[in-house]
């Protein structure tokens, strides 16, 4: 039984040049899922390194005590960019890219509902990055005011250049960006699945899209006002955030942390989709407990749009019991979700490939980064460790150590897909050591320091209060993180230039998408298998265990 | 072996060292709490820490006993058995956690409520005032005033032991944030708001404090100090400096 199909060759191709102008013409106007999908996830992986090189930086000024590299104007920028950058340039979008590429697969569709939407969104999305990355060009340098941007001080009073303003109107895009593949992704998935795929056969990955995109329908229009009135502000005469003509800056964190928060799970909720893919397959069971599994994600989507004030505890203006209950609060759906795992695993016959080998790391991580969650939700500790490097770790924790691990565990995982060709398992092992030594190093004494009270943002500190030490150790760990990195590179170079094929399924995958060639044709599916559970292409392959009926074949 | 290699291997040996050390403690690595409200946000926090290490603990015990036990042996190709599921299982991981943050909560919240109670009547009352990048604290009744001065470590409060403090917390311009590690506790300067908040200062000595929200270009540098002192040594301070300024203040 075939379930695969080769790809139509192309008819005789003339000139070699003109056929690589056409190729470039093709990416860049290109409406396939697929191709923008590539497009999204090469430009945040491009944006992580260049976050990443802005890190670096951060850490060799943090390094010792003094100011020994950059100024307090430059350093402010780099944080900044920075934080932005992570946040809203790469691991948002990566997901969202992924999502492009994968959803219409995992569902049996040609494509996504709107295709030329799609391309429109993906080139809002690269002219935001642009825009915020031109302020190191403009008078008075990038914005400089922290990736949050509080009011008064992004006001054009306290921050005159043109930095923030083109920050402002580069995250307006991206939000523009995120608002329409949100309503995409609905769509397709409300109206495109193939005969047969249920929503409670829909794979997790597709799930928890679904609800990430739910969460940007909410979240992102708020966050485009509250930059809209701070450019009104800064441009037009507003006062809608000055204190002194009768504004309120308080008003500004609400507006931005009423987005700020579900950003966390619009980040984190793609990727709590990537390690249910690849958990079960790697222990050779299916996920445990799905329908508790998909309805703690919904809790989560629920909860995350109720909590958002908890950045604002030390702020003295905002309901701090409420804010609290609902932030323990969503530790439950998040901890069931690590017991899915974990009784995915028991009982299973794990392989540690490096997929999976990026997906235990993140369980480690994770669990830190949840733990000292809770701990943050308690107000009257918050009060000791908001703003300090204990935060700072904390989030790296979810967002580095979480988020940007399973990056790579996705990377691994679906690159034979998305390619045709496999990534070297060797240098993947390395990659993956380096980084979860090089992570812990860095982020581990943050903790430490942040607890004896290190402030945030500070491009110096001194050296009569026992920060040295752990801060020396941070900035090692970051070159050893970096390392980790470099030999991702170098085997992503090794693997495209000697490649070795990986054929339809080289997992033994259980969603539509390991169903179809490597890469997938242009329609992705010449026959779309039968679906009789949230696993049809395990169906296929154990036809023995699956419902009777399956192995018949329906047409798209 | 390199100088340096040596220089890097025996800093990271420090650093494990004084992470592990720091865990054993008795604060778990936070400072005592120098008044009376810091002691109980220490409390709080030892509650949370010891809760953080039993559940955490518990939750990676389980995961590394599922990767050992579990792990495919080589040439073993059978599939496991494919279970779905187990509800009362799932009823039971649920219904646990609910019942732990139930209980971190409550704790949380009493402990709050002290925390932020503030007298009918303080002893002593300062006002704070934020500037980018300074802090003025002035004695209202005494009229003594003290600004940071460029290139200076600070200005430096002076309270006494023992006695409670009402702190009227407010900012000039942009948002700063009145933050003293050894007390454990920060309140965020607004501009156009004004907080109010006591502390009542549990040993005497000088304690660093700094800005904890960002402003500006010399937010790093935005820092004072607090000396407690006894009661008496306090009061001859206070008259000491109100007698100092009111000469300032007649030469003027
Ligand atoms: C590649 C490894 C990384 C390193 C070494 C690193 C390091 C740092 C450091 C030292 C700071 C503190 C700067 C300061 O307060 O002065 C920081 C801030 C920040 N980082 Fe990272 N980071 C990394 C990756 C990430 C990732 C993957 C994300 C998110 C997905 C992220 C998000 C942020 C955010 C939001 C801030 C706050 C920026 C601000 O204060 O405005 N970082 N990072
Ligand atoms: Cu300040
Ligand atoms: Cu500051």
């Amino acid at each position: 039984m075939s379930i695969t199909a080769e790809r139509p060759k192309v008819g005789a191709t003339p000139d070699p040049s003109h056929r690589r102008r056409g190729a470039i013409v093709e990416w860049l106007t290109t409406t396939d899922h697929k191709k923008l999908g590539v497009l999204y996830m090469c430009t945040a992986f491009f944006f992580f390194l260049v976050g990443g090189l802005l890190a670096l930086g951060i850490r060799l000024e943090l390094a010792e005590p003094g100011q020994q590299f950059f100024s307090s104007h430059t350093y402010a920028q780099m944080f900044t960019i920075h934080g932005t950058t992570m946040i809203f340039l790469f691991a948002a979008p990566f997901g969202l890219g992924l999502a492009n590429y994968l959803v219409p697969l995992q569902i049996g569709a040609p494509d996504m509902a709107f295709p030329r939407l799609n391309a429109l969104s993906y080139w809002l999305f690269a002219a935001g990055g642009l825009l915020i990355f031109l302020g190191f060009g403009a008078s008075g340098g990038a914005a400089g005011a922290g990736w949050t941007g509080y009011a008064p001080l992004s006001e054009v009073r306290w921050t005159p250049g043109a930095g923030i303003d083109l920050w402002i109107i580069g995250l307006t895009l991206t939000s523009i960006s995120g608002i329409l593949t949100g309503l995409n992704l609905v769509t397709t998935v409300a109206l495109l699945r193939a005969p047969g795929m249920t929503m409670w056969r829909l794979p997790v990955f597709t799930w928890d899209m679904l609800t990430t995109s739910v969460i940007i329908l909410m979240a992102f229009p708020p966050v485009a006002t509250a930059l809209s009135l701070l450019l009104i502000d800064r441009r037009l005469g507003g006062h809608v955030y000055d204190a002194a003509t009768g504004g309120d800056p308080i008003l500004y964190q609400h507006l931005f942390w009423f987005l700020g928060h579900p950003e966390v799970y619009i980040v984190i909720l793609p990727f709590f989709g990537v390690i249910t893919e690849i958990i079960p397959v790697f222990s050779r069971k299916p996920l445990f407990g799905y329908f508790g599994f998909i309805l703690a994600t919904l809790a989560i989507a629920a909860l995350s749009m109720t909590v958002w004030a908890h950045h604002m505890f030390t702020t003295g203006a905002v309901d701090n019991p409420f804010f609290s209950a609902m932030s323990m609060m969503i530790a439950v759906p998040t901890g069931v979700k690590f017991f899915n795992w974990i009784f995915t695993m028991w009982g299973g016959k794990i392989s540690f490939k490096t997929p999976m080998l990026f997906a235990m790391g993140f369980l480690f991580n994770f669990l830190i980064g949840g733990v000292t969650g809770v701990i943050l939700a308690s107000p009257s500790i918050d009060f000791h460790v908001q703003d300090t490097y204990f935060l700072v770790s904390h989030f790296h924790y979810v967002m580095m150590g979480g988020a940007a691990f399973l990056v790579f565990a996705a990377i691994y995982f679906w690159f034979p897909k998305f390619t045709g060709i496999k990534l070297r398992e060797s240098l993947g092992r390395l990659t993956f050591a380096l980084m979860f030594v090089g992570f812990n190093l860095t982020f581990w004494p943050q903790f430490v320091v942040g607890l004896r009270g290190m402030p945030r943002r500070i491009v110096d500190y001194p050296s009569s209060l026992g920060y040295d030490t752990p801060n020396l150790v941070s900035s090692i760990g970051s070159g050893v993180l970096a390392l980790g990195v470099l030999v991702f590179l170098i085997d992503l170079v090794v693997s495209l230039r000697r490649r070795v094929p990986a054929g339809g399924d080289p997992w033994g995958g259980y969603s539509l998408e390991w169903a179809t060639s490597s890469p997938p044709p242009e329609h992705n599916f010449d026959r779309v298998p039968p679906i009789r559970s949230v696993r049809p292409t395990f169906d296929l392959r154990h036809p023995e265990l699956a419902d009777p009926g399956a192995g018949k074949e329906v047409s798209p | 072996m390199s100088v340096h290699a040596r220089r890097v291997l025996s800093a990271l040996v420090v650093a494990v060292g004084a992470a592990l050390l720091s865990g054993c403690a008795s604060s778990f690595g936070i400072p005592d709490g120098a008044t009376e409200q810091g002691r109980d946000i220490n409390d709080l926090w030892g509650r949370f820490f010891v809760a953080s290490l039993i559940v955490g603990g518990i939750t990676l015990a389980l995961i590394v006993i599922a990767i050992v036990v579990f792990r495919r042996r080589r040439g073993d190709d059978a599939l496991p058995r494919q279970s779905e599921g187990n509800v009362p299982l799932e009823i039971v991981y649920t219904a646990i956690p609910i019942a732990i943050v139930i209980v971190l909560w409550s704790l949380s919240m009493t402990t709050e409520n002290r925390v932020l109670d503030v007298a009918d009547d303080p002893d002593v009352s300062v006002h704070v005032e934020a500037f980018a990048w300074g802090w003025r604290f002035g004695y209202p009744q005494e009229g003594v005033e003290l600004v940071s001065e460029p290139d200076t470590a600070g200005p430096q409060m002076v309270l006494p032991v023992g006695r409670t403090t009402r702190i009227r917390l407010t900012s000039d311009d942009v948002i700063h944030s009145f933050y003293v590690p050894d007390f454990l506790f920060k309140r965020d300067a607004v501009p156009g708001h004004v907080w109010e908040f006591d502390i009542t200062p549990a040993e005497t000595g000088v304690f660093e404090g700094t800005c904890a929200e960002f402003c500006g270009l010399n937010h790093a540098f935005m820092r004072f100090s607090v000396r407690v002192v006894e009661p008496a040594e306090y009061a001859s301070w206070l008259r000491t400096a109100a007698d100092a300024q009111a000469e300032q203040e007649a030469t003027l």
